[in-house]
C-alpha cells in the first residue's frame, strides 16, 4: 500500500490516457526530469492490448517504474456499448418501480425546447428492467429507526431467483439506508454467504446520500460494472506484472483523484469520467506553475467543447453526473460539455437562422477539407477558408487538408444565406464562438465568478484556434496556450492524480450538532481517503455540503483544518453565508443552516513537469516566421496578409502581434487583431488584448 | 448591419437573450425554499419589450410561458410605462388580469438604459401557500376567488430598490407559511436582478436602437416560421370534446368542446359549445385556455420555432365569456389551470388527430392529482403546508407506446424524493409503484400511472384534494382504449380496505374536496391516471403483450379481454420474475 520507491532504481511515473483513437502514454522521471511519450492504437473490445502496446513503445524498463496512473474509458465504454453485466436489484418493498417512474420531468427531447413540447420524446428505459428487480420486507424511517426488520428468509429466496434468472451482479438499495446502513450491510453478508462469486454493491458503500432514486440507480450502475472492471484490472495488472512492473497501479477517478485496484473493484463507478478529467487537472497544475489561480480550462476537439472553471488552482467538483439520463451520484469534475468542435456542422434552421452544431461529422467522414467523404460545411472548413488553418500543418494528425473542398462546401452554404464565401465562413466561426462563450458564461458569471479575473487555458486540436475570440466574447483578459496543446490531456494523468476522496451523508441542522461530532466524522473520512494515498507529504482538505434550512440545493464549502467548539461552528456558518453570497448574490444570516454531507480529500503534491523550455531570445519573433499568407481577420472575413509562425522556432521572450497564426504539430493558434502574445520562459504562450501580457 | 448579415447577428442576439433567461432560472431554482420551485420547476423567466411583447424566454413551465403574453402585456397597458422606475418591482397574482390561477405571482421589473425604459425582466412563480380556505390554495370545493387565497392587484413590492414593507406585511400575514413565501420571493427578486444586469450589459454593447429593431425582426421571423408550420396542416375544421368528472360542488359531469379551424397560415381554436362557468373551481381563465391551445399547437409543429411574441400571433382563440374556458369574476378558478388546462391541451390535440394522424398521440392522464395538506408539525411545532402532485401515463401514438409516469404537458415538474418528503412532512410512504393495467390498450398502449400510499404520522393532518379523470379515462385514438382512471382513497386506522372520500367522509365529489382531517395511522392512496391507447389492441404483437404480462404492467385477465391473448398463449415462465 505504499507509493514509496523501492530503491532509487524505481522512480519513473507513467501516465496513460485511453482515447477514442489512440492510447497515449507519457513517462516522467522526477529525479532526472526526463519525459518520454509514445502512443499506440486504442483497441476497443480489449483495451489492455493497446495499453500494453503503448507502454511497450516507451522502451522503458518497467522495473524502473514506481507508479502507473491511467485514465480508462472501461466503465464508460461498457455503459455505452451495453457490455456491462446483467444486474439484479434488491430493494425495500414498495419502491423498486422508481426505476421506471424516475423523476418524471420531461427532458428527453433532442433540445431543451423539444423537451417541453414533444409528445413523442422517449423516456429512458429503467436501468434495471422490472423482471430483474425484487423487493423484500424491511423499512427504516427517518431519522434512522428500524420500523420493519429485514426479512432474511425472503432476501435469500429473492436473490436466489435473481441468480437463477441470470443476474451476474447484484445491487442493494434500501430506503433511508444513509441514515441507518445496518440492513444493507446484513444483506451483503447474507448474499456473500449464499453466492460467494456474485459481485454485490450496496448503496451506502457507493453513494451514501439522501434521495433514493439517484442512489438506487447509482448503485445498480456500479454493480453492473463490477465484473468488467474486475476483469480489466486483473488483466492489466497481470500483463504489466509479467513485464516486470512491480510498482503501484492507480486509476483516475471522475473527480481527478486516483485510487488503486482494491478500491475500484468494488466501486468501478468512481472511474466513470476518469478520461476527460485529465485535461482539467493538467490545466489546474499548469495554472499553479504560472501563478494564475483562476483559469477556464477550454478543450475543443472534433465534436465537443469541454470547459471547466478552475478557481484557486482547483478543479470544480459536482456531486452528480449522468449517463444516458441515469443519474450518477458520485463526485465528478464539473465539466460542461457542449456540441461545438471542429467537426460541428453549419446549417440554416427552418426559420433561416444560422446554427453550428450540435450535429457533427465526427472523425468519419470528418470535415469536407479532410477529403474523406465529408460534404457538409463544418467549423474546421470555415477556418480553412479563412486561412486560419493552413495546409502545411494539421490539428488532426496525419490528415491532409484540401482547402478547395472547404471552399466548395462553404461557398455553397454562402449561396444559401446570400453572402460571399469569406463572410459566411466568418459567420460560422462567430456563431460557434458565441455558443462556446455562452457555455463559459454559464459557468462563470452565473456562479458569481467575474470572467475578468480569469485566464482562458486553451488546448485540444481546436481550442487555441478560437481562444482569443472566445476570451474577448466573455471578457476574459488573457489566453494561455500550453506546449503541445493537442496532447495536453494525457499529461493530466502524470501531474494529477495524487488525490483521493471520501464522503458521507450527515443530514442535520448545524445548530443541533457539535464541533466534536463533526470533527469525529471528518476524521473517519480523512482516514478513508488517506488509506489510498500513503505518503509523507499528504495534505488533507475537508468540505461540507450545506444549505439554508428549507432550501433543496446544497453548496459545497471548504472547511478549516480544525473546527473548535461553538466558535468553530460559527466560523463554518460564516463560510457558508459568504459562499452563498458569492454564488447567488445574497446571504441570509438570520436563517438556520443545515449540514447535508461531509467530504475529505487526501492529496500528495503533484510533480513539476518540464516539457523542454525554449531557448531565450529577444522580443522579435521574425526568425520563427515560416510564411505569410492571406488570413480572414475581419468581422466579415476580410483578408489581410499575416505572418505564420512555427511554434518550435519561437524563443522565450518573443512577442507576437495579432493578427497572426502559430502552427505546431498538434494544433494551430490564431491571434486575432488587437491581441498580442509573449512566449513565457516555460514555453507557454501568454496572450492578452491590451498588447501587454500581464 | 446589412440585411444579409441577419442570419448571423440575429442568432447571436436570440441565443444571448435565451441564455439570460436560463441564467435567471438557475439562480431562482437554486435559491428558492419551496419544493414547487426547486424540485418542481413551477416558474418561468422571460424578457419583454417596453410594450409588453415577449422578447425571449427559457424552457420552464409551459402553462406560464403561454399565459405571460397576457399577464405582462395587460399589466404594462394598465399601469402605463411611466409607472416603472429603476429599482421598482411590481407584483400581481390576479387571475382576471391574465394569470393562470391565484398561486402564480408575476414579478415585473423595468430594464433601463441611460434613464430610458427598454423593456422588462419577468418571473412568474407558483407560491405554495397563499392563505384562503384551505392549505395550498387548490381546494376542490371553493366557489369564489375570494376563498382561494390572498389576491394582489398590481402593486409595488420594491420601490427604488427598497422593500415596500406594507405589501410584504400583508402577504406575510395572510400566507400560512410566510417563511417560504419570503424565501421564494427573494429567489424571484434575485433572478430579476440577474436579468436586468445582463440586458443592461447587452444594450451597452450593441446599442438600444439596433437591439429594438433586431428583437422586432426576431419576432417577425418566428411568426413567419409558425405561419409556415400552420400552412402545412391540411385546411379544414376539426372538432373534439371531452367531459370532466364534476366541479366539486355538484356531481354532474361538464363538457369541454373545441372546433379547430385551419385556414391557410392561420389557426383558430373556438371553444363555443363548452359548458357554462361552474360554481366549483374548475373554471379556466382566458389565459389558461389560450396557453393550453398554444401548448397543443407547439407539440404538433416544429419544436424549434424561437419562442417570442411572434410565434403566438398566428394562433387565435375564441373562448366565450362565462364558460368553463373563460371565467368571469368572481368565479372560482384555482383548478382551471391544473385540471381544465390539461383537458384543453388534450382536446386541441384530439381535434387535430384527423389532420395530423402521424403527429398526435392519444390522451395523456390529464390531471395533476393535486393533494394538499398541512398542520402543525409534531416535531418542529411549526406550521407546514405542502402542495403535492403526481405524474401520469401519456398516450400511445402511431409509432410508439406512451411513456409511463411523466409530468402532465402543461408543466415540467419533478417529483419530490421520498426521502426528502419524509424529512419535511409527517408521513411515511408505504409504497410508490406503477399502477398495472392503467395504460389504455392499443396497438401502442398508453403509459402507466402510479400508485402512492402515505401513512399519517402526526396526531392529525388537514388535507384537500383537486383531481379530475376519476370517472372517465383519457381518450384512445384509432381504436385504442381509454387509460385507467385516477383516484384518491383513504383507509382509516384499523379498517380493512381503502374507501373513497365520498364514503368515508361524505364529500360530494370523490376527488375535489377540502379540509378533511385525517389522523395518525390513517393511510391515503393516490392513483394517477394512465394514457389512452392508439390503434386496435388486437394488432399488438404477441411478444409485446407477453412482455407486459411478464413485467406485471398488464394482468392476464386484461390481456385476454382487451388484447385477445389467452393465458395459454402467454409462454411458460412468463409469470415468474414479478417484482414482488
Amino acid at each position: 500500500m505504499s507509493t514509496a520507491v523501492a530503491g532509487s532504481d524505481r522512480s519513473w511515473v507513467v501516465g496513460i490516457d485511453i482515447g477514442g483513437t489512440f492510447t497515449d502514454v507519457v513517462a516522467f522521471d522526477p529525479g532526472e526530469g526526463a519525459v518520454r511519450a509514445a502512443k499506440a492504437p486504442t483497441t476497443p473490445g480489449n483495451l489492455v492490448e493497446g495499453v500494453i502496446a503503448a507502454v511497450g513503445a516507451l522502451e522503458l524498463d518497467l522495473e524502473a517504474v514506481a507508479k502507473i496512473v491511467h485514465g480508462s474509458t472501461t466503465a464508460t465504454n461498457a455503459l455505452l456499448e451495453g457490455t456491462y453485466a446483467p444486474t439484479g436489484f434488491l430493494g425495500t418493498r414498495g419502491f423498486s418501480d422508481e426505476f421506471d417512474i424516475q423523476r418524471m420531468v420531461r427532458r428527453w427531447g433532442e433540445t431543451e425546447w423539444s423537451s417541453i413540447y414533444d409528445l413523442h420524446q422517449e423516456k429512458p428505459p429503467p436501468f434495471v428492467p422490472r423482471h430483474r428487480r425484487r423487493e423484500v420486507d424491511e423499512r427504516v424511517v427517518y431519522p434512522g429507526t428500524v420500523e420493519t426488520p429485514l426479512d432474511e428468509e425472503e432476501l435469500r429466496a429473492r436473490v436466489a431467483e435473481l441468480v437463477a434468472d441470470g443476474a451476474e451482479a447484484l445491487a442493494v438499495c434500501f430506503i433511508w439506508s444513509p441514515a441507518n446502513p445496518e440492513h444493507e450491510r446484513r444483506a451483503k453478508e447474507l448474499v456473500a454467504a449464499a453466492h460467494p462469486e456474485l459481485p454485490v454493491s450496496i448503496s451506502t458503500e457507493v453513494a451514501p446520500v439522501v434521495r433514493e432514486y439517484e442512489r438506487m440507480v447509482t448503485t445498480a450502475v456500479n454493480a453492473s460494472l463490477m465484473p468488467v472492471m474486475g476483469d480489466y484490472l486483473a488483466a492489466v495488472g497481470r500483463e504489466l506484472g509479467e513485464r516486470g512492473f512491480a510498482g503501484r497501479l492507480l486509476m483516475m477517478q471522475s473527480h481527478g483523484g486516483v485510487a488503486g485496484p482494491e478500491e475500484l473493484v468494488g466501486r468501478p463507478i468512481l472511474t466513470l469520467r476518469g478520461g476527460p478529467v485529465g485535461g482539467a487537472v493538467a490545466a489546474a497544475e499548469l495554472a499553479r506553475s504560472l501563478g494564475r489561480p483562476n483559469v477556464v480550462s477550454f478543450d475543443v476537439g472534433g465534436t465537443s467543447c469541454d470547459t471547466a472553471v478552475v478557481v484557486d488552482y482547483r478543479v470544480p467538483i459536482a456531486e452528480q453526473t449522468e449517463v444516458d439520463y441515469h443519474p450518477i451520484q458520485v463526485a465528478t469534475a464539473d465539466l460542461l460539455c457542449i456540441g461545438a468542435g471542429g467537426g460541428s456542422i453549419a446549417a440554416l434552421d427552418a426559420g433561416g437562422m444560422l446554427a453550428v452544431g450540435p450535429r457533427s461529422t465526427g472523425s468519419t467522414p470528418g470535415p469536407a477539407c479532410y477529403a474523406r467523404g465529408g460534404e457538409e460545411p463544418t467549423l474546421t472548413d470555415a477556418n480553412v477558408v479563412l486561412g486560419r488553418v493552413g495546409g502545411r500543418n494539421l490539428s488532426a494528425g496525419g490528415v491532409t487538408i484540401e482547402a478547395e473542398r472547404a471552399e466548395a462546401v462553404i461557398g455553397a452554404f454562402a449561396g444559401e444565406i446570400g453572402r460571399d464565401t469569406a463572410a459566411a465562413a466568418a459567420g460560422i466561426v462567430r456563431v460557434a464562438v458565441a455558443t462556446m462563450a455562452d457555455s463559459i458564461r454559464l459557468q462563470t458569471i452565473d456562479r458569481g465568478h467575474d470572467p475578468r479575473d480569469f485566464s482562458l487555458l486553451a488546448y485540444g486540436g481546436a481550442g487555441p484556434l478560437h481562444a482569443t475570440l472566445v476570451a474577448e466574447a466573455c471578457a476574459i483578459p488573457e489566453v494561455i496556450v500550453p506546449l503541445a496543446p493537442g496532447a495536453f490531456s494525457s499529461l493530466g494523468m502524470l501531474v494529477a492524480g495524487q488525490g483521493s476522496y471520501a464522503q458521507a451523508a450527515f443530514l442535520i441542522p448545524l445548530e443541533e450538532t457539535t464541533a466534536a461530532e463533526v470533527e469525529g466524522r471528518l476524521a473517519a473520512l480523512a482516514a478513508e481517503a488517506e488509506r489510498v494515498q500513503a505518503g509523507a507529504e499528504l495534505t488533507v482538505r475537508r468540505f461540507a455540503a450545506m444549505r439554508y434550512q428549507l432550501q433543496e440545493w446544497e453548496l459545497r464549502v471548504p472547511l478549516p483544518d480544525r473546527i473548535d467548539g461553538e466558535a468553530g461552528l460559527a466560523d463554518v456558518a460564516a463560510r457558508f453565508h459568504a459562499a452563498h453570497r458569492e454564488r447567488y448574490g445574497f446571504a441570509r444570516e438570520d436563517q438556520p443552516i443545515e449540514l447535508v454531507a461531509l467530504f475529505a480529500e487526501a492529496a500528495t503534491p503533484a510533480p513539476r513537469l518540464d516539457l523542454g523550455r525554449p531557448e531565450a531570445g529577444g522580443e522579435d519573433p521574425a526568425a520563427a516566421v515560416v510564411e505569410r499568407r492571406p488570413v480572414g481577420v475581419g468581422e466579415d472575413g476580410e483578408a489581410e496578409q499575416v505572418p505564420v509562425y512555427e511554434r518550435s522556432l519561437l524563443r522565450a521572450g518573443n512577442v507576437l502581434a495579432g493578427p497572426c497564426v502559430i502552427e505546431e504539430l498538434t494544433a494551430t493558434t490564431y491571434l486575432q487583431p488587437g491581441w498580442s502574445a509573449r512566449v513565457d520562459p516555460s514555453g507557454v504562450l501568454l496572450a492578452s488584448a491590451d498588447g501587454a501580457a500581464r | 448591419m446589412s440585411g444579409s448579415d441577419e442570419a448571423i447577428e440575429l442568432v447571436l442576439l436570440h441565443n444571448r437573450l435565451t441564455s439570460i433567461c436560463r441564467e435567471m432560472g438557475v439562480a431562482m431554482m437554486r435559491t428558492a425554499y419551496s419544493p414547487v420551485f426547486n424540485e418542481g420547476f413551477d416558474f418561468i423567466c422571460a424578457l419583454f419589450d417596453r410594450e409588453g411583447e415577449m422578447i425571449a424566454q427559457a424552457e420552464y413551465n409551459p402553462s406560464m410561458l403561454g399565459a405571460a403574453n397576457f399577464s405582462v402585456g395587460w399589466m404594462v397597458e394598465e399601469l402605463g410605462a411611466e409607472a416603472f422606475a429603476p429599482g421598482d418591482v411590481w407584483i400581481h397574482n390576479d387571475p382576471y388580469r391574465g394569470g393562470c390561477h391565484l398561486p402564480e405571482h408575476l414579478l415585473l421589473k423595468g430594464i433601463f438604459h441611460e434613464g430610458e425604459l427598454f423593456g422588462f425582466a419577468a418571473t412568474i412563480g407558483h407560491v405554495a401557500e397563499i392563505g384562503g380556505k384551505a392549505v395550498g390554495a387548490l381546494a376542490g370545493d371553493v366557489t369564489e376567488v375570494y376563498q382561494e387565497g390572498l389576491r394582489l392587484p398590481p402593486v409595488r413590492l420594491m420601490a427604488g430598490g427598497e422593500h415596500v414593507m406594507d405589501v410584504w406585511k400583508i402577504m406575510m400575514t395572510n400566507h400560512r407559511t410566510p417563511k417560504l413565501t419570503w424565501g421564494d420571493l427573494h429567489a424571484m427578486l434575485g433572478s430579476l436582478r440577474i436579468g436586468e444586469q445582463r440586458v443592461e450589459a447587452l444594450l451597452a454593447a450593441r446599442g438600444v436602437a439596433a437591439t429594438r429593431r433586431d428583437v422586432a425582426e426576431l419576432s417577425d421571423r418566428s411568426e413567419r416560421w409558425m405561419r409556415r408550420e400552420i400552412a402545412a396542416i391540411p385546411d379544414g375544421e376539426y372538432a373534439f370534446e371531452d367531459v370532466m368528472d364534476d366541479d366539486g360542488i355538484s356531481a354532474e359531469p361538464r363538457r369541454l368542446r373545441v372546433n379547430v379551424a385551419v385556414r391557410g397560415e392561420e389557426l383558430i381554436a373556438d371553444f363555443t359549445g363548452t359548458d357554462p362557468q361552474t360554481a366549483g373551481p374548475i373554471n379556466a381563465t382566458f389565459a389558461v385556455t389560450a396557453s393550453g391551445t398554444y401548448n397543443a399547437i407547439f407539440q404538433l409543429t416544429d419544436r424549434e420555432v424561437p419562442r417570442n411574441a411572434g410565434c403566438y400571433r398566428p394562433i387565435r382563440v375564441i373562448a366565450p365569456p362565462g364558460t368553463l374556458v373563460n371565467v368571469l369574476h368572481p368565479g372560482a378558478e384555482i383548478g382551471g389551470n391544473s385540471e381544465t388546462h390539461c383537458r384543453i391541451v388534450g382536446i386541441v390535440i384530439g381535434a387535430l388527430a384527423a389532420a395530423l394522424p402521424e403527429r398526435v398521440a392519444a390522451g395523456d392522464g390529464a390531471t395533476g392529482c393535486n393533494f394538499l395538506f398541512g398542520g402543525v408539525h409534531p416535531e418542529t411545532g411549526e406550521f407546514y403546508a405542502n402542495y403535492h402532485f403526481e405524474n401520469v401515463g401519456w398516450g400511445g401514438a402511431r409509432h410508439r407506446d406512451g411513456n409511463d409516469s411523466q409530468c402532465v404537458p402543461l408543466a415540467i415538474s419533478r417529483n419530490t424524493p421520498i426521502e426528502v418528503f419524509e424529512t419535511r412532512y409527517p408521513f411515511v410512504t408505504v409504497g410508490f409503484r406503477l399502477q398495472p393495467d392503467s395504460g389504455g390498450a392499443g396497438r401502442h398502449r398508453g403509459g402507466l400511472g402510479t400508485e402512492r400510499i402515505l401513512e399519517v404520522r402526526a396526531p392529525e393532518v388537514t388535507i384537500s384534494s383537486l383531481f379530475d379523470r376519476t370517472a372517465t379515462g383519457s381518450y384512445g385514438l384509432e381504436g385504442g382504449l381509454p387509460g385507467g382512471c385516477a383516484s384518491i382513497e383513504v383507509r382509516r386506522r384499523g379498517e380493512e380496505r381503502f374507501r373513497p372520500f365520498t364514503e368515508a367522509f361524505g364529500t360530494v365529489s370523490p376527488a375535489k374536496f377540502s379540509n378533511v382531517t385525517v389522523h395518525a395511522g390513517d393511510q391515503i392512496r393516490i392513483v394517477s391516471s394512465g394514457g389512452g391507447g392508439f390503434g386496435d389492441p388486437r394488432e399488438r404483437p404477441l411478444e409485446e403483450v407477453r412482455r407486459d404480462v411478464r413485467d406485471r404492467v398488464l394482468s392476464p385477465q386484461r390481456a385476454a379481454a382487451e388484447y385477445g391473448v389467452e393465458v395459454d398463449e402467454l409462454s411458460a415462465g412468463v409469470l415468474s420474475g414479478s417484482p414482488d
